[in-house]
This record gives structure tokens, C-alpha cells and sequence, in this order.
């Protein structure tokens, strides 16, 4: 079984937490993953975490809603959120499904959303 | 020395009667006595035809020839032949007999006797083969060749269908039937060295009649073998199936007519379900979808489905959905249109719905639907501005740089 390496998924670039998703997004991984984010913006001065989504082909329900729960965390820390790169079979779901989404940013690609935190 | 010739006699007739009937008659045609193979063929015990009279076995179909029969034998002549004779319990049976008159001192008749062999199972065996012969050539076509493909004979069917008469064809070669192409052809040569090696070919062939025609036929080339095995000749087999073939090809056409309407129905409506979703790129970063018509769930989901699609290609950055030709908003509607500009946020495009009439924006309220969230404008017009601002660019701006360009 593939375990995520948290460290190899978190990159900074200009004072924004890139965190790119893995595509299971099993509890075990994102509790590790959360930890690792939040311990790296009590460390050091991060302005933004963008969740990188390009690796998720799908995700159910409950894992969108402990996303969620992961970007308010961070919000809680004092950092901006941002979700990149959903893709169009993902979007689709969660607006079926009518997931809560009030509140989060959204781009395109990365580049959108590391420009929007550089202004 | 006489002493020996009578037994020698007696030694030869015993080995013929072993191997073939006997019957003896009287002057009168009175049996005197038959053996046992003559008495089994015609199914009698010998005390059952001892001095019946030789008409008791006749047939009546050949009774008529019974005056003439005598005659003969009065004369001294035998008389062989095949004889249609009849058995116990009426039963027919077949002789391949010689009848030959033993001649008194007076040159009078004195005995006649009777040489047989059955010969009733071959001739209704040869009477089976004939008949089915009979039925083939009633009932199909039928060409005999030579190993070379040269016709030898054609049954009526045959020559009716193909418009040949019988002297036509005689020692013709098989290839007036063809195409010229095919009969100057390498597989049509080999078609008949393999016919010549003793093997059948069946199938469906094209042949053309005397006139032109085309003509199909289901037919089966079958080598006829001699005794030894050797091929000797070839009897083609064939039925007319050309109606059949018409048929068929009548109905490929119109299963192929039918495969093309359908293609161009599928290709028409394609074109429909674009044309009632036109999401087009009017500016850098700017998609427009004018929609105009009845929204139902389908078309939504097209709606969705071909939007987000565009947005991924284009890397939009603003969708603008103009709804000023969409006939009713109801409850339903609007909430399909929040969910389409839901699902655009959520792949970082933002959306704004234009063309909302002041109708459509009381209906919406007096729905109770939940708009915050989505950005609306009044005009294609102001939606366009807008989406220009949230690119960063003016109307303005542009034309001023292409002025001072």
C-alpha cells in the first residue's frame, strides 16, 4: 500500500503553502497532511495555503466536507485559502451532490491563484 | 466312359443350381419341380407350386406377351430376358431368367426349364436412384463437364433459365458463363484444376445467361469418380437464387439508406444540441453562452457538461450567461442556472447571468430563490463590462490603446 509523504507535497513559493492533494484522500493521509500545514504556518509567516487539486479524479461527500473542515483550520491560524484545479468530473459531483462551498476561493490552475496572493 | 459323362453332368448342374434358381416345367407349363434358391426368391414351399401352371407366377402386366412367349419355346427357341414375376402374398419379384425348351424325339416341346437369378433388390434399388434422378432434374438445375469445364449435357431447368438450347452448348466450355474478367483469371482457372483433383466447390456464383443477365445461383460442382476413384466428370447442382439475391441486396440498400438518414438525424442533432449550447470565447479570458429557448434538465446538463469543458480549454476566467432569449424562469430553471454558475466558481471562472427582465426578476423573488451569490446584470451589454473589469481590461482602455497605436 502507498503511503503519502506529507513533506513531498507542501512547497512554498513567495509566502503561499502549495499543498498538493493526494489522490486518496483516506482520513489517515489528510490527518497528516493537516498537521503538517498547520505546523508549518505556526513556523514560519505564510500569507496563504492553495490546495492543489490536479491529482483528484474523484472525491466522495465526506471527503470534501474534512477538506473543508482542513481549510478552516488554516483559516483559523490567520492564513488565506485558496482550492486549485478541480477537475470538470469533480465539479460536476459537487455540485450534484450541492456541496457547501460558500466562503472558499477557487482557480483555475496554480498560476491563478499564486497570482492573486502576489497583489 | 458314359458312366462319367452323367456324372459330370450331374456335378455341373448341382454347382448351377447352387448359385441359381431352377425351375422345371412340363410340355403344358406345369412346374415338376424347382430348387430350393428358386422356391426361396419366390417365397413357396416346392408342394405349393408343384403343378401349377407358369401363368400362376406371371405378373398380369406382362400376361399379354405370354402367346407369343410360348410360341417361342414351342419352336425350340429360349427365351431369356428380365421377367416381372410374382411371389407369395402377391409380392413382385424380379428375374434375370433364361427360359430353354428341352425338344422331344418328335422335335415337340417336352420340358422346359427355367434358369434364374433374383434380380428384384437391384432393380428397385436402380428404380430408387432413378426416381431420385428424376426428382433432381425436376426440381434443380443440372450441367454435366468434362474435367476441363466442356459441357456435356444441360437439363431443361438449366437451359430454360440460362437461354441456351441444349445444342448450343454441347462441347461449349463452361466459361460462356462467366465474366470475361473471372474466366481469364487465375482463380477461375484454378477453380477448375481443383474440380479436375475430385474437389467440390459449393457456394453462391454469378453467372450470366445468353442474353447478359446476371444470374445467381446456389449451386454445388461435384466430381462424379469412376470405379477405380478417378475423377471423370463434374454434375453441377444449382438453384435460381437470383430473386433471393435481389432480395437481400434490395434490403442491404435499405439498411444502408436506413444507417444514413439515422447518421444524418445523430449528425443533425448534434448540430442541435450545439447550436442550443454556443459557448463561445468573445474575449481573452471571457466565454458568452447566449441561451435562448425552453431550459429543461437535459439541456441544462448539456449546458453544464459542454460549459465546464470550455472553461478547462479556454482557461476562462468569467462565464457569461445571457438568458435574455430563455421564454420562463421558475423555480426549477433558476435553480439549474445556480447550479451551473456554482459549478463554474468551483473551476475558479466566475459567472455572471445577464439579461434578466424586470418579469423574470420579480418571478425570481417572488420564488424565494436564493441569488446572492450570483452576480446578475440587466443587459448583455453591462454583463460584458463587467466580465472586462474582472479581467482587468476596459472597453475604454482598448480603444484608447488602438487609437494611440
Amino acid at each position: 500500500m502507498q503511503h503519502w509523504n506529507a513533506t513531498l507535497a507542501i512547497t512554498r513559493i513567495r509566502g503561499v503553502l502549495v499543498v498538493t492533494l493526494p489522490p486518496d484522500l483516506a482520513q489517515h493521509g489528510l490527518d497528516a497532511l493537516r498537521q503538517a500545514v498547520l505546523e508549518r504556518i505556526a513556523e514560519e509567516r505564510i500569507r496563504a495555503v492553495v490546495l492543489d487539486f490536479s491529482a483528484v479524479d474523484v472525491i466522495s461527500a465526506e471527503e470534501f466536507r474534512r477538506v473543508r473542515g482542513f481549510l478552516q483550520a488554516i483559516r483559523l491560524m490567520g492564513a488565506d485559502v485558496a482550492i486549485v484545479s478541480l477537475s470538470a468530473g469533480v465539479v460536476l459531483y459537487l455540485t450534484e451532490i450541492q456541496a457547501d462551498t460558500a466562503g472558499l476561493r477557487f482557480f483555475f490552475g496554480l498560476d491563478e491563484a499564486l497570482q492573486h496572493f502576489s497583489q | 466312359m458314359q458312366k462319367e459323362n452323367k456324372a459330370e453332368g450331374r456335378t455341373l448342374v448341382e454347382a448351377i443350381q447352387q448359385f441359381t434358381g431352377f425351375m422345371e416345367f412340363d410340355a403344358e407349363g406345369k412346374v415338376l419341380n424347382a430348387n430350393p434358391l428358386m422356391l426361396q426368391s419366390l417365397g413357396y414351399e416346392l408342394e405349393q407350386v408343384l403343378a401349377k401352371d407358369h401363368g400362376f407366377f406371371v405378373d398380369p402386366s406382362q400376361a399379354a406377351d405370354a402367346n407369343e412367349f410360348w410360341e417361342r419355346l414351342q419352336r425350340g427357341e429360349a427365351v431369356s430376358g428380365e421377367f416381372l414375376r410374382v411371389g407369395s402374398q402377391g409380392r413382385k419379384v424380379w428375374l434375370q431368367a433364361s427360359y430353354t425348351p428341352v425338344m422331344g424325339n418328335d422335335a415337340k416341346l417336352h420340358k422346359l426349364i427355367l434358369l434364374a437369378n433374383d434380380i428384384t433388390e437391384g432393380k428397385n434399388r436402380a428404380a430408387n436412384s432413378n426416381g431420385i434422378i428424376a426428382a433432381i432434374e425436376k426440381s434443380m438445375a443440372l450441367v454435366e463437364f468434362g474435367l476441363d469445364g466442356t459441357i456435356i449435357r444441360a437439363n431443361s431447368l438449366f437451359l430454360e433459365r440460362m437461354g441456351y438450347t441444349e445444342e448450343e452448348l454441347k462441347g461449349k466450355h463452361h466459361r460462356i458463363f462467366v465474366d470475361p474478367s473471372y474466366a481469364n483469371s487465375e482463380a477461375y482457372s484454378r477453380f477448375w484444376s481443383e474440380l479436375a483433383l475430385g474437389r467440390a466447390n459449393r457456394g453462391r456464383f454469378e453467372r450470366f445467361s445468353k442474353s447478359g443477365d446476371s444470374v445467381w445461383l446456389e449451386a454445388t460442382y461435384s466430381p462424379i469418380f469412376d470405379p477405380s476413384g478417378k475423377p471423370v466428370k463434374v454434375i453441377k447442382f444449382a438453384y435460381d437464387i437470383s430473386s433471393q439475391v435481389e432480395q437481400s441486396e434490395a434490403l442491404e440498400q435499405a439498411l444502408a439508406e436506413t444507417r444514413e438518414a439515422d447518421r444524418q438525424r445523430r449528425e443533425l442533432d448534434r448540430a442541435v444540441q450545439e447550436m442550443s449550447t454556443p459557448v463561445t470565447p468573445i474575449w481573452e479570458g471571457i466565454l458568452l453562452l447566449p441561451l435562448v429557448g425552453v431550459l429543461d434538465s437535459m439541456r441544462t446538463s448539456d449546458i453544464m457538461n459542454k460549459s465546464l469543458a470550455m472553461i478547462a480549454e479556454t482557461r476562462a476566467k468569467v462565464f457569461v450567461l445571457d438568458i435574455s432569449g430563455v421564454a420562463t424562469v421558475d423555480t426549477a430553471v433558476a435553480n439549474q442556472l445556480i447550479k451551473i454558475t456554482k459549478a463554474t466558481r468551483l473551476m475558479g471562472c466566475d459567472a455572471i447571468i445577464s439579461g434578466l427582465s424586470p418579469a423574470i426578476a420579480r418571478t425570481i423573488v417572488e420564488l424565494g430563490v436564493n441569488v446572492d451569490e450570483i452576480r446578475t446584470t440587466a443587459t448583455l451589454r453591462d454583463a460584458f463590462e463587467s466580465a472586462l473589469l474582472m479581467v482587468g481590461e476596459t472597453i475604454g482602455s482598448k480603444g484608447a490603446d488602438a487609437q494611440a497605436g
